[in-house]
């Protein structure tokens, strides 16, 4: 079934390929005033001033029935231009993007959402959309009620729902009108740790099946989760194509090299500590020289987790690679609750200080000598005396300039490497907030 | 190819067409507490309104003009023209900003935005039935019962037709330029009164005339007071000039449309 004349014209190439994009351009024109816009068109071009920009360049790849590609790049790279253009929300510019079967697509927030109305009347007129009646909807409406999971605002007006709500209701839609080939723009992003992982587990699901699926992320740890083949864009042209793992290792080599030549023109000689440009969402910040490439969240048996009993033991492996000679490193791993209060925060340095003061015994880490190249490990190993709650793992690999706290430079700092949930057995052992302080009752007979 | 032809695209989405007229209809009086029943409670008033006005008001002077009129009759001459008027001005006015408040159907989702202008229209059609309804009834009470009133939406097609043009036209240009958008309130109120609304076309001057003769919208105000109140047929002939120009400005009115449709996520 087709959704949309538009956007889907039958491919006489191959049956194989649901997805194909050839030689690819977009060109937007940035006229003076939408009138020369609107002159431009009527003339044929001839007349109306305007500024071009190239937002893709000759892109071609093509997508199989039932794979999963994940597109990676900078922000401004094309690949929302691309997405459009696979939706037939935009026209390319020269080539053709021939697309087989019914897409079901989230672009950014809120995709077609009307505020006024109810998430009901939203969700029947999504439906519509994409060609399913009131029946076909009918027979679905409980299967997206359940797993939007926002109970009674079901029936309120959009307008008053937050933007995870949005999410949730346009995901939910999303995957369940049965698409041939399903788009995720961004979407993710947004939503507690638990609807995420509810989503992933719905895209892996939705994998075995014959969905074709697009994603679209900057992370690339979601990207390498949930695909096999990925794109990676650059201004508007295809930077590498292939296999996810390799794509996304070509992604983040790419990131460090901006990275570093945009610290060399901006800083003199001694390092310095990047923030966050808080306009952005990326995760990360750093001089580089060092980068952590996974973090596992792992059980006393070392196998990974993301459940865990009030008090089990909490293991985070930490992987990072040093890029350069180093010396003096601390690694250290930043655990806070999903309000973003830090709970704890530890790392090598924290347990060299405390040899150092004799303390505690061991090896010192702050010793020890990296080169460039080396794939190195780092277990740190956490009593888990937490309360119940969604925790969120923050990671980050610095250089400590003396034994002291104070001069630290962060080569990488990355957020959300992960998410583990503590669960207390109220019938066994119980307490309230985020932290065990082991409470004792002492009272007289 | 396809697009110059709409019908198609309407019939392939005419459950989403379904829908967005429902919404269309509901939105507007959602809220209030007579909801639907504004609808009828609206056309009903006016009526009353005009009533007493020409009935009342002027009820000696304007009746000497017109002899054999009551004022009753008066009014429902000029509701005549106000049942064409009122939807026509109503899509036309908000058909420049029809892209711009479905920003997140251009924009954001697939979506055949071509059936955005028609649901517009078919909606404010199904208000302006509830006058033409209101209208006939009327007419009946005043005495006015002949066969040809059965021919009133036949008269009213071209009219029909040709807003629907206009409103691809107005939606792909307003998309362009939102200055459309802010004329149209002015425009629409000089039509009211080019348009013969408040007086019969003959006596317009010789200009005015010469225009309304090959508009549409003014040939259906005098058919419709043609059939419903005279009892004569209109003329066929000249029906069928109307439909072919309202037809032509639908058909350039969709072509227009569909080419600018690419550049539309774009402009807005």
């Amino acid at each position: 079934m087709l959704s949309s004349a538009a956007a889907v014209k039958n491919s006489p190439m191959s049956s194989e390929a649901v997805i194909s994009v050839r030689d690819a351009s977009k060109i937007y024109r940035a006229y003076d005033h939408p009138l020369h816009a609107l002159l431009a068109r009527v003339t044929g071009g001839h007349f109306g001033r305007y500024k071009e920009f190239h937002a893709l360049r000759n892109i071609r790849f093509e997508v199989g029935r039932g794979e999963s590609v994940g597109i990676v790049g900078r922000n401004g790279s094309g690949k929302s231009t691309l997405l459009q253009l696979i939706c037939g929300i935009r026209q390319p510019t020269s080539g053709t993007v021939t697309v087989t079967g019914r897409i079901s697509a989230l672009l950014e927030l809120g995709s077609g959402f009307h505020p006024d109305f109810t998430g009901r009347e939203n969700v029947f007129m999504q439906g519509a959309i994409v060609g399913l009646d009131q029946r076909e909807m009918e027979d679905r409406f409980d299967r997206i009620a359940a797993f939007a999971d926002i109970g009674e605002y079901l029936e309120q007006p959009v307008r008053s729902y937050s933007s995870g709500m949005v999410m949730r209701l346009a995901f939910a839609v999303a995957v369940s009108v049965d698409p041939e080939i399903l788009i995720v723009d961004e979407a993710l992003a947004v939503g507690d740790a638990l609807f995420q992982k509810r989503c992933h587990a719905k895209l892996r699901q939705l994998r075995e099946t014959s969905l074709t699926l697009l994603l679209v992320s900057h992370d690339h740890e979601q990207v390498r989760n949930l695909t096999e083949k990925a794109l990676l864009l650059n201004h508007g042209c295809v930077h590498s194509w292939g296999k996810t793992k390799e794509v996304t290792r070509c992604y983040r080599r790419m990131l460090f090299e901006e990275e570093a030549t945009y610290w060399s023109a901006t800083v003199d000689g001694e390092l310095q500590v990047k923030q966050p440009d808080p306009g952005s969402q990326e995760l990360s910040y750093g001089i580089g020289g060092a980068a952590i490439s996974s973090v596992r969240i792992l059980g006393a048996d070392r196998h990974p987790r993301t459940v865990f009993a009030a008090g089990e033991p909490i293991l985070l492996e930490i992987a990072f690679r040093t890029e350069t000679t180093l010396t003096h490193l601390n690694v250290a791993a930043i655990i806070r609750s999903v309000a973003g209060i830090k709970v704890y925060s530890w790392g090598t340095f924290n347990q060299d200080i405390a040899i150092w003061a004799g303390v505690a015994e061991g090896k010192v880490f702050w010793d020890k000598e990296f080169t460039s190249g080396d794939e190195s490990l780092v277990t740190l190993a956490l009593e888990g005396n937490l309360g119940a709650g969604t925790y969120e793992v923050q990671a980050a690999v610095s250089r400590e300039l003396a034994r002291q706290y104070g001069s630290q430079q962060i080569l990488h700092w990355r957020d959300e490497f992960g998410f583990f949930r503590v669960e207390t057995n109220p019938v066994v052992y119980f307490f309230g907030g985020i932290c065990d302080l082991h409470g004792k009752a002492i009272f007289d007979d | 190819m396809s697009s110059l032809n709409p019908l198609p695209t309407i019939l392939q989405h005419r459950y989403l067409l379904g829908q967005l007229i429902q919404r269309e209809v509901l939105a507007r009086y959602r809220g209030s507490a007579l909801g639907i029943g504004w609808s009828f409670l609206n056309p009903l008033l006016l009526l009353f309104a005009f009533t007493l006005v020409f009935g009342g008001v002027f009820g000696g002077r304007w009746s000497g003009e017109e002899s054999g009129k009551s004022g009753f009759d008066l009014a429902l001459f000029i509701y005549c023209g106000l049942a064409v008027f009122v939807p026509f001005a109503e899509v036309i006015g908000s058909a420049p900003k029809i892209l711009l408040a479905n920003q997140h159907f251009v924009r954001k989702v697939v979506f055949p935005i071509e059936i955005l202008p028609l649901s517009g229209l078919v909606a404010a059609s199904i208000h302006g039935a509830s006058h033409v309804a209101l209208l006939a009834a009327a007419a009946l009470i005043a005495g006015h019962i002949h066969s040809t009133a059965l021919l009133i939406p036949l008269v009213l097609l071209p009219a029909w037709i040709l807003t629907l043009g206009l409103a691809w036209w107005l939606a792909a240009a307003g998309a362009y330029m939102r200055d459309i958008g802010h004329g149209m309130p002015v425009l629409t109120q000089l039509l009211m009164f080019g348009l013969p609304v408040f007086y019969p076309g003959s006596a317009a001057p010789y200009f005015l005339k010469a225009v309304n003769a090959f508009n549409p919208v003014a040939v259906a105000i005098e058919d419709l007071r043609l059939v419903l109140l005279v009892g004569a047929p209109p003329i066929w002939l000249n029906w069928a000039l109307m439909l072919s120009i309202a037809l032509a400005c639908a058909l350039t009115g969709y072509a227009f449309f569909s080419r600018c449709r690419e550049e539309f996520a774009d402009v807005l």
